[in-house]
């Protein structure tokens, strides 16, 4: 996938998840959320594992590279070409 | 003490709020809830949430809530008239 | 501990610089209902929480209020590149430009330092999640005072984002106090506190199951 698409599939997933998590922590035995928790995970879980061998890390534990340090690659997250 | 009675409060009418006279022949429909009678006072109460239908990943996105019942948005020109 | 996740939470991409807009948004960054302060009061709270529930959520509010602080300080960022010293003069930018350049530095709108005197942890739970339902409520209105006063599209996009995110927050406070309520005696919730006195609540402690 297109990086820019691929990142904000990611983003969406991940705030899929960040809200499915609240509304576990105070309903942790609804089948229904822990359901698409499970699903949501997944799909992100995939979708970075392309985004890590297409365009980089997305976390400083992602780093594939063994001839370069490419943690620190610009942008960051607040510059505007990164959003 | 089991809250779960009071998941299904519905709010009432007893509650009637005159307005001022020349409107005399209207009131406004109660916005206070009838909480089950037993319902400890000097306590604050959030109804607990139950699953329903969530938004699809790009509109929830977009609304900032995975769930419709939590998307509240800010309509300073709606006003208050058209409630239940 | 933290992990850090090289992505804002919701894109932030200011086409317009815009000193004017940063002077009152920064509210939300050190100011006293602002995002700083709402993560530094949920993660602080966290530790003399009684129920693993609220423990959790604490933390995973706390977390993503973090993640918002980055967005608003994103905003600020953005609002402030390439400005010229006309720009900043005729915006009234100036007094905080004087002080920190266009670094980012949490303060309030009227330029007070961030401080801990903005949030409370009381080491009771009832206390702490009606204060964290009231904190959501204030950044809540803070986001509506910002719609009033901000037209640019760019700006309230994100805006609208974090303003409903504190609307779920306080949904979810609200539910931790639930929580709370079904694990004390109900004949008296103020009898004692679960997270300090020892048999506070353990006679009718009843466990979401």
């Amino acid at each position: 996938m297109d990086k820019d698409k691929l990142f904000r599939t990611i983003q969406m997933y991940g705030f899929a998840i960040d809200e499915i998590v609240l509304y576990l922590d105070t309903h942790p035995n609804c089948q229904n959320a822990l359901n698409y928790y499970h699903k949501y995970n997944e799909l992100k879980r995939e979708a970075v594992e392309e985004y890590n061998r297409l365009y980089g890390p997305l976390t400083a534990k992602q780093v594939r590279s063994r001839e370069k340090w490419t943690w620190t690659n610009e942008p960051w997250p607040w510059e505007r070409s990164a959003n | 003490m089991d809250f779960s009675m009071f998941e299904n409060m519905r709010f009432s009418n007893d509650y009637q709020r005159p307005v001022n006279n020349s409107m005399a022949s209207h009131t406004v429909p109660g916005s206070m809830s009838r909480f089950p009678e037993e319902t400890p006072l000097a306590m604050a109460y959030v109804p607990m949430q139950q699953w329903s239908e969530v938004y699809n990943e790009a509109d929830a996105f977009d609304a900032g809530t995975l769930f419709p019942e939590l998307n509240l948005p800010f309509e300073p020109e709606e006003g208050c008239y058209g409630q239940r | 501990m933290w992990n850090y996740e090289k992505k804002l939470q919701y894109p932030v991409n200011i086409k317009n610089p815009n000193p004017k807009l940063a002077k009152f948004i920064i509210a939300q960054l050190g100011g006293p209902d602002g995002e700083l302060a709402a993560s530094m009061r949920y993660l602080n709270q966290r530790y003399t929480a009684p129920y693993g529930e609220i423990k959790g959520l604490l933390t995973d509010i706390g977390t993503e209020e973090l993640g918002h602080m980055e967005m608003i300080s994103a905003i600020l960022y953005q609002l402030t590149r390439n400005l010229t010293p006309e720009q900043i003069k005729a915006s009234g930018f100036d007094a905080y430009f004087v002080d920190h350049t266009t670094g980012i530095y949490p303060s309030s709108a009227s330029g007070v330092p961030f401080s801990a005197a903005y949030f409370q942890s009381k080491g009771d739970p009832i206390t702490d999640l009606v204060e964290d339902m009231a904190a959501e409520q204030k950044a809540r209105s803070t986001y509506d005072n910002i719609l009033r006063l901000a037209d640019d599209p760019d700006v309230r996009d994100v805006i609208k984002f974090l303003r409903e995110r504190e609307i779920v927050h306080f949904q979810r406070f609200g539910e931790g106090l639930r929580i709370t309520q079904d694990n004390l005696n109900s004949r008296n919730f103020y009898a004692c506190n679960p997270s300090f006195d020892k048999n506070c609540g353990r006679n009718c402690r009843r466990r979401m199951n």
